[in-house]
C-alpha cells in the first residue's frame, strides 16, 4: 500500500506525538502502529488517533479491523489531549456566552473575566471531574457545577470591584444530598479548602442536618 | 449528565432566588402548572399578594386572564427538605443562611408558596437593592442555587391536600 500524506492530522510535539483529528478514517503509520481512544462526554462522536513514534501517518482505507497498541505514555498523552479538547470546548462556550452576557459584567473586561475563568477551570480539572458545566449569570458572576469523586461542586465566581482582587469565589460541595463544605474567599484559598476536602476524605464532617418537621407528603413545584 | 435541574434554568433565576415562587401541591394539582397568566390588564393584580381576609376582586377568566401553556417545565421540591435548611459557611464570615418555606398566597393562587432565605432573622428578599451586593448575600445566592440543583426532583412525589380545618 502506498503511504499517503494526510495534512489534516497535526502532530502536536508538545503532547508527545499525539495526532488529533475529528473524524473517523482508519489510520496506520508506516510502522503499522495505530491506537484509538474513544473520548467520553460531549466528544463521543469523535475519536482521537494516537500516533506512536515519529513516523508520519498514512491513510489506510482498506483496513477494517485494526489493532490497538497503547503504551502508558500514550495513555497519559491521551488524557492530556482530552484535557486540551475540553479547553477548546470551554473556550468556545465561554466566548459564545460572553457576547450575550457582557453587559452584566459592568466594567470588567473579557480578558480579566477569562483569566479568572481559566484559572478556575484549571483548578477544577485537577480534581479529575466527570464533567464541568458553567453559566454566565446576570449578576456579574459565573456559576460552575462539576461532579468529581461523587461530590457535586457548586462554585460561583463573583466579579466585584469591592472584593479583594476584584473576584470572590464561593463554593458549596454536596455529597448524597448533604453539604460537605460551604466556603468563600479568593480562588486560591477556596481551592485549597476544596483540595483539603478531596484529600482528607476520611475527615469529612457533615455540617448540615435536614429536619423533617413538616410532613414530607407536602411538596411544592417550582416553575421554570 | 445527571437527573438534575438544568443549570441554566436556575441561574437565570438568580434575582428571583431571594424569593423563589412555588406552588403547594394538593389542591393545586400538577396540571395546574400549565396555567399561565396573560399580559393583560389584571396581571399585576393577579400576581399581587392576597391580603388575608380580603375578597378577590376578579376571578381569572380563561384566555383573557390566563391560558394553558403545555411548554412550561417544572420540578419538585420537598418542603421537609427545604424548610429550616441551614448552610454553614466555615470561612470565618459567620454566614449561616436558613431556608424557609412561606405561604404567600396571591390574588390568583392561594397555594403560592415562597422559598426565602433568612440571615440572622432578616429575610434577604426584603433588602434594598444596594444591600444585595454584600458578601454575605453572595454566599446566600450561591447556596440557594446549589440547594435547588441538589434538591430539585423530576419524579412525581406522593402528596396530599392540606386539611381544610387548617386554613378555612
Amino acid at each position: 500500500m502506498e503511504a499517503i500524506e494526510y495534512p489534516e492530522i497535526k502532530i502536536n510535539t508538545a503532547l508527545n506525538n499525539v495526532g488529533i483529528h475529528s473524524y473517523m478514517p482508519r489510520w496506520t503509520t508506516k510502522t503499522g502502529l495505530v491506537g484509538e481512544i474513544l473520548i467520553p462526554g460531549t466528544f463521543e462522536q469523535y475519536h482521537s488517533t494516537i500516533v506512536i513514534g515519529n513516523t508520519y501517518p498514512s491513510q489506510d482505507n482498506t483496513t477494517k479491523d485494526y489493532f490497538t497498541t497503547l503504551s502508558p505514555s500514550s495513555i497519559k498523552a491521551s488524557a492530556q489531549e482530552r484535557k486540551s479538547r475540553k479547553y477548546v470546548e470551554y473556550i468556545s462556550e465561554f466566548s459564545k456566552n460572553w457576547n450575550s452576557k457582557r453587559l452584566h459584567f459592568n466594567s470588567f473586561t473579557k480578558d480579566f473575566v477569562w483569566d479568572n475563568f481559566k484559572t478556575t477551570i484549571d483548578q477544577l480539572l485537577q480534581l479529575k471531574p466527570d464533567y464541568i458545566s458553567f453559566n454566565l449569570t446576570n449578576d456579574c458572576s459565573i456559576f460552575f457545577k462539576a461532579l468529581a469523586k461523587e461530590k457535586n461542586i457548586y462554585l460561583e465566581l463573583f466579579f466585584d470591584e469591592d472584593a479583594e482582587e476584584n473576584v470572590e469565589t464561593i463554593v458549596n460541595i454536596y455529597k448524597d444530598g448533604k453539604v460537605l463544605i460551604a466556603y468563600g474567599g479568593s480562588i486560591e484559598g477556596t481551592f485549597q479548602k476544596i483540595q483539603e476536602l478531596f484529600i482528607s476524605k476520611d475527615k469529612i464532617t457533615v455540617s448540615t442536618s435536614i429536619p423533617y418537621a413538616i410532613s414530607s407528603a407536602y411538596s411544592a413545584t417550582a416553575e421554570f | 449528565m445527571d437527573n438534575k435541574v438544568r443549570l441554566d434554568c436556575i441561574v437565570r433565576f438568580t434575582d428571583n432566588l431571594r424569593d423563589f415562587s412555588n406552588n403547594l401541591l394538593g389542591t393545586f394539582e400538577i396540571d395546574n402548572i400549565h396555567l399561565e397568566l396573560t399580559k393583560g390588564e389584571f396581571r399585576n393584580y393577579f400576581n399581587g399578594d392576597w391580603i388575608q381576609g380580603s375578597s378577590v376582586e376578579r376571578i381569572p377568566q380563561f384566555k383573557k386572564d390566563f391560558f394553558v401553556n403545555k411548554e412550561r417545565g417544572f420540578f419538585f421540591l420537598s418542603i421537609s427538605e427545604c424548610n429550616d435548611y441551614e448552610v454553614n459557611y466555615t470561612d470565618g464570615s459567620n454566614v449561616n443562611p436558613i431556608c424557609k418555606v412561606l405561604h404567600t398566597p396571591t390574588n390568583s393562587n392561594f397555594w403560592h408558596v415562597s422559598l426565602r432565605w433568612f440571615l440572622n432573622g432578616q429575610d434577604i428578599s426584603e433588602l434594598e437593592e444596594r444591600q444585595r451586593r454584600r458578601p454575605e448575600i453572595k454566599r446566600i445566592l450561591t447556596a440557594a442555587k446549589a440547594f435547588i440543583q441538589e434538591k430539585g426532583k423530576f419524579d412525581i412525589p406522593a402528596y396530599q391536600s392540606v386539611d381544610n380545618s387548617i386554613y378555612m
